[in-house]
Order: structure tokens, then sequence, then C-alpha cells
């Protein structure tokens, strides 16, 4: 597989995890395996076992099945307070009644580490994530996003040879968000960490990650960079997941698959299949042109900065989701224009069996 | 009058408070006052009739000059802080038990912990007797027949059988508090210490214990000032030769009428007993700054 992991050992090796809540499967027989100094997100819908998965890490929940190593050493076997991974909480989980120096500190403190090396390491830390003049506030004194700050220089100070980071963004507003994770992004670089995010939101997983797990109810599906994930789903539920999609149904045979229009694609599937075509690989064309696929008439278009999304209904009933440039002469279609409909690149879209 | 009600109605709410501050005022605050002013006036009565009550210290004064009063409060004082102490070292392990327990324990525990609040604590002081008394009470009866004593132990009637019968009615007193607090407990918080490298010992030391901070301060409010001013363990445990100065001003009040002395010792009993609750609250204040927000520098 194009995303899969290739280099020597991985520095983290996730193999086999599974775990039951009573009949409910969270996880099964999840594999991840994630290079040195790799960023990979876990995405996927609520209740997917996301939590679960870093839990496992984390030693919080106790796995019934697999393995999990970190940089070759066997990372089951440890007890949570001895595990090198650094843990950054969904609500940060900061401790209310120490200061955000005491908080940092608190890792160091507990591991036996010298007064004055604490004092000077959490000052490091501080000045690193620009909190340096709030040292001595208490947590409830900060805005969220001064928490985050806190609560990963917190798990970055000891050290730890993996962050795990679980909805990380969750509690700050949208603008403050962006900013957060490119400056997060470029933290975790700087400093060669390896990390696993947690998120449902799938901007922020193509944003911050290297490579991104997509995680459907307790297995993971794939695992790619953002740009495979999105252009090469292997499964209908990654597409759907990743993106705006539309699953044409179509009927393949002798090796090519055909879309009305004419377009043909190469597949190894025959009989029924299923046609994943982006938004963008469409062309909106005249109703009267030949060249189209499908007739149809706009239901709605709403613009969304550079581009505008049309709602399009075919004679057929299928519904079409289809994005235009706004400056392009497609650019300004009103409700019930008549359309036709073409795909633009055929090598862009993918086939699946109609069944997956 | 109506703009008092006015003000109480648009100012801050304080009307709902109005029937309690009433039912306060008239059953308590005054009869206080009358109570503190017989112990600083010379009281003429006759046939019955209180004829005349002129300002005077003279109570005051001899009382404090009396070393027998000083003791009595010394260890008035000694006890209440001890048995809050007691109370505190029994009480906090339950409330982490609590914390650490599934849902069904925790109900137990509860329960546990409320069902004897339900029978009086005469009954319970009672019940002390027969397990402290004579050579037929259970500890002795016990040892006794374990051969671990030759003689039976005399605790009943003596301060031990006061500071244990006094600790196991309060203890409820001081958990109660405290599993308020750890119901509140993020266990977030536990795992966020775990996985900075604290051991359980570490994360109780450092984390669950510094919270629990204002359930201690209540539960040790409650257990002082009850303890400081109880009269009935006293009285059933100690056998009537153990004077604290509740039994003191109960005795002066009740069994040799000695009105004014009593009221001075209500008074001081009054006083001191607000002293440590001013302590304990301030103690509590200076180590929860963090619930407030001065940490803003
Ligand atoms: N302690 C538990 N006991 C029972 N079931 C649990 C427990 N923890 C998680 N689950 C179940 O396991 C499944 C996976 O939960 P998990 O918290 O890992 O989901 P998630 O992917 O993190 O979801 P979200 O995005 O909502 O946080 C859910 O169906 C959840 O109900
Ligand atoms: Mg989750």
């Amino acid at each position: 597989m194009d995303g899969a992991y290739v280099g020597l050992a991985p520095f983290v090796a996730i193999d086999g995890l599974t775990k039951r809540f009573g009949d409910h499967v969270a996880l099964a027989d999840c594999a991840l395996a994630i290079g040195r100094g790799e960023i990979v997100t876990l995405l996927g819908p609520s209740g997917c076992g996301k939590t679960t998965l870093l839990r496992c890490i984390a030693g919080f929940t106790e796995p019934d099945a697999g393995s999990i190593a970190i940089d070759d050493a066997d990372t089951l076997a440890l007890p949570v307070n001895r595990r090198p991974v650094g843990v950054v909480f969904q609500n940060y989980a900061l401790f209310p009644h120490m200061t955000v120096a005491a908080n940092i500190g608190y890792g160091l403190k507990m591991r036996g580490v010298p007064k004055g090396e604490i004092d000077r390491r959490v000052a490091d830390i501080l000045a690193l994530v620009s909190l340096s003049e709030l040292k001595d506030r208490y947590p409830i004194a900060l805005s969220g996003g001064q928490q985050q700050r806190v609560a990963v220089a917190r798990a970055l100070v000891v050290e730890p040879k993996l962050l795990l980071l679980d909805e990380a963004f969750n509690a700050l507003d949208a603008k403050l968000r962006a900013g957060m994770q490119a400056e997060l992004r470029k933290l975790i670089k700087r400093l060669g960490m390896t990390a696993i995010f947690v998120t449902h939101d799938q901007d922020e997983a193509l944003a911050i990650s290297d490579r991104v797990a997509v995680m459907g109810s307790g297995r993971i599906a794939q695992v790619a960079n953002p740009i495979d994930i999105y252009d090469r789903p292997v499964s209908p539920y990654v597409a759907q997941f990743v993106g705006t999609s539309n699953m044409l149904a179509a009927r393949a045979a002798g090796g090519v698959a055909t879309l009305p229009g004419g377009v043909k694609l190469p597949t190894s599937y025959s009989g029924d299949v299923q046609v994943l075509v982006r938004p963008q690989n469409f062309e909106i064309l005249d109703a009267s042109d030949a060249r189209a696929g499908w007739q149809g008439r706009v239901t709605f278009g709403r613009p969304a900065g550079a581009i505008v999304e049309y709602e399009i209904d075919a004679a057929d009933g299928t519904s079409f989701k289809i994005a235009a440039l706004r400056d392009s002469p497609a650019g300004h279609l009103s409700a019930g224009t008549p359309v036709g409909l073409a795909v633009r690149d055929a090598s862009a879209c993918v086939v699946f069996e109609a069944s997956a | 009058m109506l703009d008092v009600l006015a003000r109480f109605a648009n100012g801050r709410g304080f009307w709902p408070a109005i029937p309690a501050v009433a039912f306060l005022t008239v059953l308590m605050v005054i009869p206080l006052v009358l109570l503190l002013s017989f112990g600083f006036s010379d009281i003429v009565v006759a046939r019955g009739v209180i004829v005349s009550q002129d300002f005077t210290l003279d109570h005051l004064t001899k009382i404090l000059g009396d070393r027998l009063y000083l003791l009595t409060f010394q260890r008035s004082i000694n006890l209440s802080l001890s048995v809050t102490a007691l109370c505190l070292i029994f009480g906090f392990p339950v409330a982490y038990l609590y914390l650490r327990s599934g849902t069904f324990a925790r109900r137990a525990i509860l329960i546990a912990v409320i069902a004897p609040l339900l029978t009086s604590g005469i009954v319970r002081t009672y019940a002390w007797i027969v397990i402290l008394g004579g050579q037929r009470g259970i500890v002795n009866r016990t040892l006794l027949d374990l051969g671990l004593i030759d003689a039976p132990l005399r605790i009943l009637n003596t301060h031990w059988a006061v500071l244990i019968g006094m600790t196991q009615v309060h203890l409820p007193l001081m958990i109660l508090p405290l599993i308020a607090v750890m119901t509140r407990h993020d266990k977030a918080l536990d795992e966020a210490s775990a996985n900075l490298g604290a051991s359980r010992l570490q994360t109780l030391r450092h984390v669950i214990l510094p919270m629990s901070v204002p359930g201690i301060g209540t539960g040790a409010t409650l257990v002082f000032t009850l303890s400081y001013t109880t009269f009935v363990v006293p009285q059933l445990l100690g056998g009537g030769n153990y004077l604290n100065a509740a039994t003191m001003a109960f005795e002066q009040m009740v069994y040799s009428l000695e009105w004014s002395k009593g009221a001075v010792t209500s008074t001081l009993l009054l006083v001191t007993c607000i002293f440590f609750i001013g302590l304990f609250t301030w103690a509590s204040q200076a180590a929860t700054r963090w619930i407030r927000q001065e940490g803003v520098a």
C-alpha cells in the first residue's frame, strides 16, 4: 500500500490490538506502524475506538490482545507511570491547584529531578511555548489556548518518546484552532518528536499529519498520507469519511467499468461496481452539450470562498455534489438551471466493488 | 420598610433567607444575647423575678484568674483537636476508598457512613459503654479470654473512653464532606499524574490530598465544633469525673444554678470555638488559593 510505513523497524509498532467492553468490540485487531519523528492522526467518527487505542498505548486501558512496542521495547509490560509516553488530554487535565510552572514541573519532580534543574527546564519550555509571563498563574486564570499550551509543555518537558494528543483542539474556537495546529506541528517537528493525534475533524487530520489512519468501528480502515487518503481511498467508507464524495453505481465487464458519457475506467472487478467521483472532477456543461453523461437541474448553490458548492439532481433522482470555481462560467448558476454533467479526469475516479 | 424589602428583592436576592434569618433571630440570637448578658451583670432576684441587673466584669475576672478554668479549657481544646485529627486519620482513607471504588462499593460505603447518623448520638455512646465497660465489656472480655491481659483495663470513665467514643460518633461528619469532594474528583487528573510518572501514593500525596482541602476544612470545622461543645459524650463515657468546658457550663447552669458563672463559661466556649473555626477557615483558604483567581499576577 502506498502510504504504508516504509523504513527500518518502526519506532512505534502496534499489532493485533483488540479490546472489548462486554459485548462491544472497541478495537478489533488494530495494527499501526509509525516511524521516528512521524506525526500520525487517528481519524474516525465518534465511538470508533480512537480514544480507546490511545488509552491502550498510554496504559490507562488494558487491551485484551495484541502488542505495542515503542523503540523496540514492549510497552504493555510497563506500568502506566513508566511508559515513555506523554499525553495531552482532551480537556487538558491540568492540576487546578498548581501554578503553570508547578504543572509543567510535576513530571520532573515525580522523577526526582533536582529542584534547580526542574526550574531551568521549566523555564526553557515556558519560553518555547511563549508562556513565561504566566508561570505563576493557576489554570483557572488561563484562556483555552493558554491551557492547551501548558498541557503540551507539561507533556513535552519530560521528553517522552511518543506524544499522544486526544482531540487536543476541540476546546478552541475555529480561528485559534488553525493557528495552534500549525504552531504545534512546527514545534513537534522542531523537537523531532513522534506523535499520534486523535480527531474526528478531517481538516485537522489533513492539516497536521504526515499520515492519517482512518478508523471505523474498531478497525483501522486505511493508513496513508493525506493526499492518498483523499485521492486513493481503499474503501467507500474512507472515501465518504474524508472529503465530499459522489458514489455512482456502474457496471463493469472485461476489466472496464463504464460511466454514462462513455467514461471508461480500468478495474479488476466485474458486475455491479461503485465509482467515486470527487466534486471538483465534474464539468458543468450546457444541458444540450453532447459530451454530458447526465442531465440535471441545480437544486442550490452555496458559495464557499473561491468555489461554489452545487447540489444538482439528475432526472433519475441521483443527487450530485459538485464544486466549481466561482470565477468560471459555471460559477453563478441559479437554482432550477438545467445543466449537463461530465467527468473531467477518468484517472481521478476510484472504482469499488458494489458490495463493499 | 418598603424600601428595605425593595432592596432585598432587587438587590442580591436575600429575600429567600428571610424566614431562616427571622427564625434564627428569635430562637437563637436573642436567647444567646440574654444568656451572655447574664455573665456580665449582677443579677438580683426577688421572688423569682429579676429586679436589677447591673453591668460588671467581676464574673469574668474571677473565672480568668481561676486555674481550674484554664485547665478545663485546655482539656477541651486538646480533646477536640485530638478527635478532629483522629477523624481525619480514620476518615480520609474511607473517602479515598470511596474514590477508588465502583458504583456498588460506593453505595455501600455511603450507607455505612450515613447509617450511624440515623441513630442518636446518645444511643451510640451507650453502645460504647457496653463495648468498653468494666469486666464484662467486649474489649476486656476478649483481651482476658485471649490471655493478653490479666486484669481488666480501665478504659471506661477515662479520657480514652471519651476520645474513642467521640471520634466514632463524629467520624461521619468528617467523611461526608470528604466524600463530597471525592465525588467531584476528575479521574483524568489521576491519569495525568500517573502519565507524568507519579506512583499511586505520589498521586494521593500531590493531587488528591491537596484537592481535598476544602472537604478537610469543612469536616474539621464540624467535628471540632461538635467535640468542643458536647457534654453528652463526656458525661456518659467520662463517668462524671471527666470535666470539659461544655460539661462545666452545663453543670453550672443546670445543677449548681450559677447562671452568671455558666454564662461566662459559655461565652468563653463560644469565643474560643469561633476562634478555632476562624483558624480552620483561614488555613483552608490559604491552601486553596487556586479555587479563586488570585493566581493572576
Ligand atoms: N470504559 C468503557 N466501558 C464500556 N464501553 C466503553 C468504555 N470506553 C469506551 N467504550 C466504548 O467503546 C467505543 C469506543 O470508544 P472511544 O472512546 O474509543 O471512541 P472515540 O473514537 O474516541 O469517540 P469520540 O470521537 O466520541 O471520542 C464506544 O462505543 C464506547 O461506548
Ligand atoms: Mg474520544
